[in-house]
């Protein structure tokens, strides 16, 4: 053995003919790929759209409806809360929460729009979680409102159908699968730490869902649809994952 | 060829050090490295933690929309390649030479010759430094997935987010993974300059000896365990 070791040692490296082709059209080709991808903004939106929506499908596959989100004590309550809006806190939405109106959208049976005291008289909960922001900053808030679920069901909205989309008062919109929608601690909140919303975070209405990232809890809700096709948001759009899962 | 044809001319000539799939996956893991790496600097970016930024002409997708993508993208590269190595190397005995035994004056006797040059790098067999170095660099690479993963899915994964401390925790945990790959990839880097026929061995994928390789032989020098 020690022989052997000494014999390799001592011996050179050569690279066969057909060893260094095969080699180097391998560094070509991986190189080829990364040059592809650094240099075609096309292809690199191909691959990257691609990955994206394979994440999607992972995320669906992995999303558990009975998992829930911890949940924190009161104590741990973030103050003062962060804002974050794609504005700045100046322009935020001013609603008159006596005309407000939930308008009803596509694939919902009874289209007549709820407002706020009825969504009131209805059974409320509430659930102190954390947000995670896509940016990586997270806050623990207590939110209090409605279950989405009970909502859904009391409109008649078609649960066959993948995905709910928000629609917001101002231009926001996003949506989500109907699975995370259906999920228990999934909220349309009136209250945040026991008062309702104030205008900075989403008054009158907001989507509070624990099992998604920070962008999908819609603010200033104005509208609940239900589709078949594909429906994006704002910063979906503009390439943020859309399953957007935790 | 018999088998017994091919045992005879493996002893009797040496072999590819690394066959052309174990070049391809290293070249694959060292993108996805280098590019979860350079994205996450401008994922860290837009919440800086410890007061000081990556510049932007280092990393990759530049922005965080576009280096969460990437970020995303190759956490899936990353870790079918690791997993493939680490598998190959745990249960095929195949995908490099022994990591132990180490020893503490060993070790720095290594060192020492590493930092004056004359370190000997014999094909087939590690070192002292190569052994810690190589070990360590699966411990990070576990940490750096294990964390990602808990970032990733706090709430499906809750038991491993705990783990980590929970959220917050798992950052910083994900963020020193970073920073140790980021001290293995220089160290690493500067042992291949030391010993530069590894270059040739794992990119080109030279034999020893010269020889003509028979296809079907082993892809590694097996360790001896």
């Amino acid at each position: 053995m020690s022989s052997q070791k000494q014999q390799i040692t001592n011996e050179g490296l050569s690279l066969t003919r057909r060893g260094f082709i095969n080699a180097a059209m391998g560094v070509a080709g991986v190189g080829a790929a990364a040059l592809t991808l650094g240099l075609s903004p096309d292809w690199r939106r191909i691959v990257l759209d691609g990955a994206s929506r394979w994440n999607d499908r992972a995320q669906g596959m992995l999303f558990s409806p009975e998992k829930l989100a911890p949940t924190y004590s009161a104590d741990d309550i973030t103050t003062p809360f962060p804002f974050n809006a794609f504005y700045p806190e100046a322009y935020v939405p001013k609603i008159d929460p006596m005309h407000w109106q939930l308008s009803l959208g596509d694939n919902i049976k009874h289209k007549k729009p709820l407002t706020l005291s009825e969504l009131r008289d209805m059974e409320q909960e509430s659930h102190i979680t954390r947000l995670i922001c896509i940016e990586g900053w997270s806050a623990i808030g207590e939110w209090s409102g409605v279950r989405l679920a009970n909502v859904l069901s009391l409109i008649g909205a078609d649960m066959n159908a993948p995905y709910l989309r928000l629609d917001c008062e101002d231009g926001y919109f996003t949506s989500i699968d109907m699975a995370s929608a259906m999920h228990p601690q999934t909220l349309l909140a009136l209250d945040f730490l026991g008062k309702p919303l104030s205008r900075s975070f989403g008054a009158p209405l907001r989507l509070r869902i624990p099992v998604k990232l920070g962008f999908k809890n819609a603010k200033f809700v104005t509208k609940l649809s239900v589709h078949y096709s594909f429906q994006g948001g704002y910063w979906e759009d503009q390439g943020y994952n859309w399953f957007a899962g935790l | 060829m018999t088998k017994a044809a091919i045992d005879n001319r493996s002893t009797t000539m040496r072999r590819t050090i690394h066959c052309g799939w174990l070049r391809l996956l290293h070249a694959l893991n060292a993108i996805a490295v280098l590019g979860l790496m350079s994205s996450g600097w401008a994922i860290y970016n837009a919440d800086p933690y410890y007061g000081f930024v990556f510049s932007v002409s280092i990393s990759l997708g530049g922005y965080l929309t576009d280096a969460l993508r990437w970020h995303l993208a190759l956490a899936w590269l990353f870790s079918v390649t690791a997993l493939l190595f680490l598998s190959l190397r745990l249960f095929n005995s195949i995908g490099g030479p022994r990591l132990r035994p180490v020893s503490g004056p060993g070790f720095f006797a290594d060192v020492w010759s590493a930092v004056r040059g004359r370190l000997t790098h014999r094909l087939g067999e590690y070192n002292q430094v190569q052994r810690v170095v190589y070990s360590g660099v699966i411990v990070l690479f576990s940490v750096a997935m294990l964390s990602g993963l808990a970032l990733w899915k706090p709430v499906q994964l809750l038991g491993l987010s705990e783990f980590f401390g929970g959220y917050e925790w798992s950052r910083r945990v994900h963020f020193w993974a970073m920073g140790g790959i980021a001290l293995f990839v220089v160290v690493h880097l500067f042992m291949v300059a030391l010993t530069p026929r590894t270059v040739l061995t794992m990119i080109l994928g030279a034999e020893k000896n010269g020889n003509r390789i028979v296809e079907t032989e082993e892809c590694l020098v097996k360790s001896n365990k």
